[in-house]
């Protein structure tokens, strides 16, 4: 802290399960700026089986960047900032590179209390092991059920079922059967009881468990029957993904001591980022943050105040993709394809990066396919979140802010390869900014937003973003080639450009990311273009980007051709409408 | 630079670390001389839980399950104890009875909970060697010298045998009539892996392990169904064993070789050890270092993936790719005198 108090500099790292992600943040003439920013392979389960090693790899692949010392003879972070300008004022970091939480279900009743846990679940860092529906499962099956969860190897028993006030026979045996279950294991093997349902068992199921299972207890899920409560219940599984996971990490004790505020989980940090992004820059329809990484895909809704999340543990490009393949088919992903590619070689392309996580792709096939299961871990995992809205996902994808982040994203070699992927994946309609996270570090702006707000701003604004430009979709489908938007574009320095765009099309207009112009759309009768009506234009300012203007045009519920070569020509050429 | 692990080495130091799941004792000590089938450490592990429908084995109802119960919740009972009976006539009696010594944990609705007294695991060497490190109450370290191959996949636990190269060429396909009994025992060698007979044979004949060069993508759900160990050195697909390991496992044929498919303790790589009588102080532990210009890399990712090379320059700056990505990495020369740009993530260093 050269000058005493305020802090200046700030190193900020997220160590995620692929790789770990640093950057320095300084003030360069009376601003912060983002000055540097490296990505290195996260060391955890191979030889360096020490998360805080990758870390101080990524800070010795700064010093040469920045012309700095960061680390001292003993490879600790320098803090404060030396007067000699060798460290920083700060450390802060994110992680996600734990494992999911291994939970089993336990509800009263399929269809709602069993529904309300799977929810909560979707939007923490939990991996579903087991289901068990204690009310409609015959007495023999249900007790099977509940002697396999010992093998297991579970971190949370999560139960529910039951309105308040409703019976609790069937949950005070279920927890009696549990106690017995696991009374015979070592302490560190049994997993945490948590308990949503029915308030009027808790006290019992606690007399029960006591002295066997670590009991919780939060609000019920399902207090009453058509009223659903799930905050609590979401923020006791983040603790515990903090506790059982984040915290047994090797070298996360190490990365703790060297942090200036406790180390955030990346997909808290990254909600608080988007939350305050969605805030000061009054996004009435709010912002959709798509974040495919190596082994995890998480999705993020900030609307109307609300923040949602649907994190799909062991989905994503790497590590991930496994996963992606058993639950949606190698055709599915292969869908996306703009070349020829059988089921076998695809599968072999995505075993191989499976199995080499940090390996990047190195031909055409490789490429497009991790875009394709970008594409795919996206619409797979989107339903997750829309089901967390108030109208359980009727409204239509209108978002001011579609954000893009994670590796393949963030290192797209094309932008219109990303801004597609983007369009292909969340197929937003209305009018919608697309934008990156280039650097990797909108978790890390997160938590420096705790310890110094204005550092996280200014780096928000000047460097956080690679702002694509901005897509306009209709909704609705009209026959391909039938002329489906009027465009009128007006510059502001007089220029006026005027086209119609054909169903099915994409097409691009130049307009720089500093330039302004007037776009004045008239769709085809059948379209609406958000404006709640079809057929209905409207006139609006808009502000451009690398890529400027994108008119998508073809129709929502995007449908791609049935043909596999008219289906990959249709992609090619798309793409070939978006790169530059 | 990060530093790198070189994925192959043909003669080295090789120091694994054995814990106990559970904190147990300890029975070596350093200095010790082990061979893979010495107990170094040992500890006691919960039992198995069973259930016993009681309901249904007697033939009576959930409630009246109960009355038939012949033991306590929390009592002991001994191999084929008695459980549960019921008598329905003079010569008509069933029973329930415990499979083997535990304790009773209770009784659900008809249910009878039972766990099976707990077990002695025995934690062995797994390696002929010298114990360098103890951990008290969880393992020890133990030290040889040998080859080391590291696979970029596994599976089937731990197979030890005599090393048999069933093929002559890196790029042969293991296939069935590969596969003989005289194999039996034995580690076995192909270069890649594509036909499901041969695995079948292979686990038939009491094949001790198989390491191939790559194996077809639709093989590995099955591989993951059998026990059989089984070690992938390049990866999924149809690429050939690198020639300097596969060169090195032609020169260590008919020595015993330890082939560990799922992950063996903390690094979890699935690996090949080949123990060599070397002297220790001759030897080098495989550390981990930076890339250097001269060392030879593997390249691991298509259409390069099994291809071995030289780094002759590494640009600070990054690079553009083939496909327009822009990477740190290295030139790398590859056997016939092509040379190619490939991301450091892409690479693995050999020996």
């Amino acid at each position: 802290m050269s000058a005493g108090t305020a802090i200046e500099s700030i190193l900020a790292v997220d160590v995620g399960s692929t790789f770990t992600h640093a950057c320095l943040l300084d003030r360069v003439e009376g601003v912060y700026r983002l000055v540097a920013t490296v990505e290195v392979p996260t060391t955890l389960g191979g030889p360096q089986d020490d998360l805080s090693l990758g870390v101080q790899q990524a800070l010795a692949e700064l010093e040469p960047i920045i012309q700095r010392r960061l680390l001292d003879d003993a490879q600790e972070v320098i803090l404060p900032e030396r007067p000699s300008g060798e460290g920083v004022d700060a450390f802060l970091a994110t992680c996600s590179a734990a494992s999911p939480l291994r939970c089993a279900l336990l509800g009263l009743t399929d269809d709602l209390s069993l529904h309300s846990a799977r929810r909560a679940c979707s939007a923490a860092h939990t991996v579903i092991i087991q289901e068990v529906a204690l009310g409609g499962t015959p007495r023999s099956e249900r007790h099977r059920a509940l002697a396999a969860l010992r093998r297991a190897s579970l971190d949370v028993l999560l139960m529910v079922g039951g309105v308040d006030s409703g019976p609790t026979a069937l949950l005070e045996g279920t927890a009696r059967f549990l106690a017995a279950l696991y009374a015979g294991l070592p302490q560190a093997k049994r997993p945490v009881l948590l308990f949503a349902g029915n308030q009027e068992a808790r006290r019992s199921i606690a007399e029960s468990v006591r002295g066997v299972l670590d009991y919780r207890v939060v609000e019920n899920v399902r207090p009453a029957l058509h009223v659903e409560n799930l905050a609590e219940l979401g923020q006791e599984l983040a603790l515990l993904y903090q506790e059982k996971k984040l915290f047994t990490l090797p070298g996360y004790e190490r990365l703790g001591r060297w942090s200036t505020a406790p180390i955030m989980a990346t997909h808290e940090a990254l909600s608080a980022m988007l939350q305050f992004v969605a805030q000061q820059r009054r996004l009435p329809q709010g912002i959709l943050c798509l974040d495919v990484g190596g082994n995890n895909t998480l999705l993020l809704a900030s609307r109307e105040g609300a923040l949602h999340r649907a994190v799909g543990a062991h989905l994503g490009t790497a590590q991930g993709s496994r996963r992606l393949v058993e639950l949606g088919g190698i055709a599915d992903i292969r869908q996306w394809l703009p070349i020829a590619l059988s089921a076998e070689e695809a599968y072999a392309y995505l075993e191989n990066a499976s199995l080499r996580p940090h390996g990047v792709p190195q031909t055409p096939e490789d490429l497009y396919l991790t875009y394709a299961v970008v594409r795919q871990a996206v619409r797979l995992h989107l339903e997750a979140l829309r089901r967390g809205w108030p109208d359980e996902g009727t409204s239509p994808m209108v978002f001011d802010v579609i954000a893009g982040r994670g590796g393949a994203l963030a290192h797209a070699p094309q932008e219109g390869l990303a801004a597609l992927t983007l369009l292909d994946a969340a197929q937003p309609v209305g009018l919608a900014r697309l934008v990156l996270d280039w650097a990797s570090m909108w978790p890390q702006l997160g938590a420096v937003a705790r310890v110094a707000p204005l550092a996280a701003t200014q780096v928000l604004e000047r460097d956080g973003f690679c702002e694509l430009g901005v897509a306009l979709s209709p909704i609705g489908n009209v026959p391909e080639g039938t002329p489906a938007l009027e465009i009128t574009l007006r510059y502001e320095d007089g220029r006026v450009t005027e086209a119609t765009v054909p169903a099915g099309a994409i097409a691009r207009f130049p307009l720089g990311a500093q330039e302004r112009a007037t776009l004045e759309v008239r769709p085809h009768r059948d379209l609406d273009i958000g404006l709640g009506r079809p057929g209905q234009g409207g006139r609006t300012e808009i502000r451009g980007g690398r890529l400027g203007l994108l008119v998508d045009a073809r129709g929502r519920p995007l449908r791609l051709p049935e043909d596999a070569e008219a289906r990959r020509q249709k992609i090619a050429a798309w793409l070939r409408s978006l790169c530059l | 630079m990060m530093p790198y692990e070189a994925r192959f080495s043909p003669l080295t130091q090789i120091v694994r670390r054995h814990l106990l799941p559970e904190p147990g004792r300890v029975l070596v000590q350093v200095g010790d001389r082990v061979q893979p089938d010495d107990v170094i450490a040992e500890a006691i592990l919960p039992g198995e839980v069973a259930l016993f429908d009681l309901a249904e084995a007697l033939g009576v109802d959930a409630l009246s399950a109960g009355r038939a119960l012949r033991v306590r919740p929390g009592q002991e009972v001994p191999p084929q104890g008695l459980l549960a009976s019921r008598r329905r006539f003079l010569w008509l009696k069933r029973e329930v009875r415990a499979p083997a010594a535990g304790v009773v944990r209770g009784v659900y609705e008809g249910s009878l909970l039972f766990e099976a007294k707990e077990r002695l695991l025995r934690l062995r060497a797994y390696l002929p060697g010298e114990i360098i490190e103890i951990y008290p109450e969880r393992g020890a370290a133990v030290r040889a010298t040998g080859a080391l191959a590291y696979g970029a996949w596994g599976h089937g636990g731990e197979g030890r045998g005599r090393l048999v190269l069933a093929v002559e060429e890196p790029s042969q396909p293991l296939g069935w009539p590969n596969v003989r009994l005289a194999h039996r025992g034995a580690i076995l060698v192909g270069g890649t892996l594509n036909d499901h007979r041969a695995i079948f044979r292979a686990k038939q004949f009491r094949v001790a392990g198989l390491v191939v060069g790559s194996i077809h993508p639709n093989l590995r759900p099955l591989c993951e169904r059998l026990p059989l160990p089984i070690l992938v050195t390049e990866g999924i697909g149809s690429a050939p064993m690198m020639t300097a390991l596969f060169e090195c496992l032609q020169r260590c044929e008919g020595r015993w070789a330890f082939l560990a498919g799922r992950a063996p303790g903390p690094y979890g790589h699935p690996e090949l050890v080949i123990p060599l009588s070397a002297p220790v102080e001759s030897t080098a532990l495989t550390v981990p270092r930076p890339l250097q210009e001269g060392l030879l890399v593997r390249l691991t990712r298509p259409p390069y993936l099994g291809l071995v090379g030289r780094v002759v320059s590494l640009p600070s700056a990054p690079q553009k790719t083939a496909i327009g990505t822009w990477a740190k990495g290295a030139y790398v020369r590859l056997s016939d005198g092509e040379t190619l740009f490939v991301p450091l993530t892409n690479l693995e260093v050999i020996g």
